[in-house]
């Protein structure tokens, strides 16, 4: 099976918000004052890698470094130190939507973040018919993307991203929003995914997805790989790691 | 009958080359388009809700010359030769330079919505907010034409300059939004500090007055502000018919230049981290 991507030794950290120094000022009085922003280690040594056609699952609590990873595969960010490599065409779609222009229509919409996807000069005018058509917004066509619902900014985001048409696809927690009607749809077009042996690589917490269609599963916690392997064993590895925190917690309190 | 190894070398092809993810966007070829898609709707956003809508663009420029001729004129009896031609074209290049540069140095920002979130080029937000501020110039160097043409004045020869001025002021704004866009998503006092160099530019640049106006001790800030070489040598070579000296602009191209070359250096090496602290 050939490896589509590969991160080795990954460090990655952010200083935390608060301690950000965004004013000059700030930044020249804190050389004189002990150094004491404390720095977030969101990812701390993760190796993994991915087969082409596999469709993997990366959960953990919030905050363990999953959806940082997906940033650094997608090439958002870049990582302290460690290497990142990837083949073969990517889309990302990372928290809720691409960042769409609430500003503009659902159609200027799709037509701008489809051109940054790279759709295909050719193919416009059809890939932005059927995103609309998939997303189920030919009524919204013109109108205003801020008149629409969450769900359906989402919608149209999977949408568009599933348009471009690349060899791997990164979702963030997609199925979190949008009905029923439209999860269904998107459970649908990830068999098809797989039918077409794209590699998709999903951030969830809706755990029952995740067991029902990723071939493998990577458990992270506190910035780290904890495991990886078959769906089942790893989120009754995760139910443990929670239960177990919780019980640490309760018992910290009495 | 494929061997195991056939299989592996389809599947080998298929994927192509291994690369850093972070220096994916750059392939992207449709660039271009990019660029005009975000100036256009740049555009759109801003003129959606007015009835005006791009006229604005006209207008703005027109006021600010009516007033700050009835001003230089009436009341600080500025003498200058060809005046009202003199001051639109001084005002529309400043307007260019303000609107470039103020746009160009917050685009970063102003897009992180989609650049926290999609790999992209991410200098097309910066040309785009130039380009975007290049259509109005474009507009208004045609109101100044019409000015030129009411006024009768004579063009000359020299006029030859006058491209390269507009391409010294292009590569002038643009080199300080690169300079400054990656900069300000880290330190916000790069968007203050600005506004301010912009106030105090506006009054320390000839755009009212001439370099002539300025005493000699104190001429050095107009020879030190690239923008004030600009418009002068533009004024002398469109509205004298004049030659400027070769020296002078060999100097103000390199400067300007100059500028642009360590913008996009800069850019390039902070562009990566931009993603940080968006």
């Amino acid at each position: 099976m050939a490896k589509v991507i590969e991160m080795r030794d990954i460090y990655k950290s952010f200083q935390i918000p608060h301690e950000v120094h965004t004013t000059l000022v700030e930044r020249v009085l804190s050389i004189f004052r002990p150094v004491s922003y404390e720095r977030l280690e969101a990812l701390r040594g993760v190796s993994v890698s991915i087969d082409e056609g596999e469709f993997v699952g990366l959960i953990g609590r919030n905050g363990s470094g999953k959806s940082t990873l997906l940033k650094l595969m997608a090439g958002l960010l870049v990582p302290d130190s460690g290497t990142c490599r990837i083949r073969g065409t990517m889309c990302e779609l990372l928290e809720l939507g691409l960042g769409f222009n609430p500003e503009l229509t659902v159609r200027e919409n799709v037509a701008l973040y489809g051109s940054i996807l790279g759709y295909p000069k050719s193919e416009l005018a059809k890939r932005i018919e059927g995103a609309i058509d998939f997303a189920d917004l030919d009524r919204f066509k013109d109108v205003k993307l801020k008149s629409l619902s969450t769900g359906m900014h989402v919608r149209l985001g999977f949408a568009t991203a599933l348009q471009a048409d690349s060899d791997i696809l990164l979702l963030d927690e997609i199925l979190a929003v949008g009905d029923s009607e439209f999860q269904g749809r998107c459970l649908e077009s990830f068999e098809e995914q797989k039918r077409l042996r794209k590699t998709i690589v999903l951030v969830s917490h809706d755990l029952s997805q995740v067991e029902k269609f990723c071939d493998r599963v990577i458990l992270f916690d506190k910035g780290q790989v904890v495991d990886s392997g078959p769906p089942a064993m790893i989120i009754s590895e995760y139910r443990d790691l929670v239960s177990e925190s919780m019980r640490s917690k309760a018992a910290a309190a009495d | 009958m494929t061997t195991s190894a056939d299989v592996a070398e389809a599947a080998d092809k298929r994927p192509g080359e291994w690369l850093d993810p972070s220096t994916r966007s750059r392939r992207r070829s449709n660039y271009g388009s990019l660029i005009l898609q975000f100036a256009l709707k740049d555009f759109k956003i801003r003129y959606t809700h007015s009835v005006l809508g791009y006229t604005w663009s006209v207008i703005n420029p027109v006021i600010f010359f009516g007033l700050y001729y009835i001003v230089a004129t009436n009341f600080l009896s500025v003498e200058i030769p060809k005046y009202p031609a003199f001051l639109l074209l001084s005002v529309v290049m400043w307007n260019f330079f303000f609107e470039g540069s103020s746009h160009g140095v917050g685009s970063l920002l102003a897009r992180a919505d989609v650049l926290s979130k999609m790999v992209m080029p991410r200098e097309v937000v910066v040309y785009s907010a130039l380009l975007s501020a290049g259509l109005t110039f474009v507009i208004n160097l045609l109101v100044l034409v019409v000015l030129l043409w009411a006024t009768g004045t004579d063009i000359q020869r020299s006029v030859m300059f006058f491209p390269l001025m507009l391409a010294n002021l292009i590569a002038l704004t643009l080199g300080v939004s690169l300079l400054l866009s990656p900069i300000y998503v880290r330190f916000h006092d790069i968007g203050y500090l600005w506004n301010i160099v912009l106030q105090v530019g506006f009054w320390m640049t000839p755009i009212l007055y001439s370099e002539l106006n300025v005493p000699e001790k104190w001429r050095w800030i107009v020879w030190w502000n690239p923008v004030a070489r600009i418009l002068v040598d533009s004024r002398r070579s469109l509205v004298y018919g004049l030659y400027p000296g070769t020296r002078g602009v060999l100097i103000t191209t390199l400067y300007s230049f100059f500028i642009l070359g360590l913008g996009v250096l800069v850019f390039r090496r902070l562009q990566a981290k931009v993603a940080d602290y968006l």
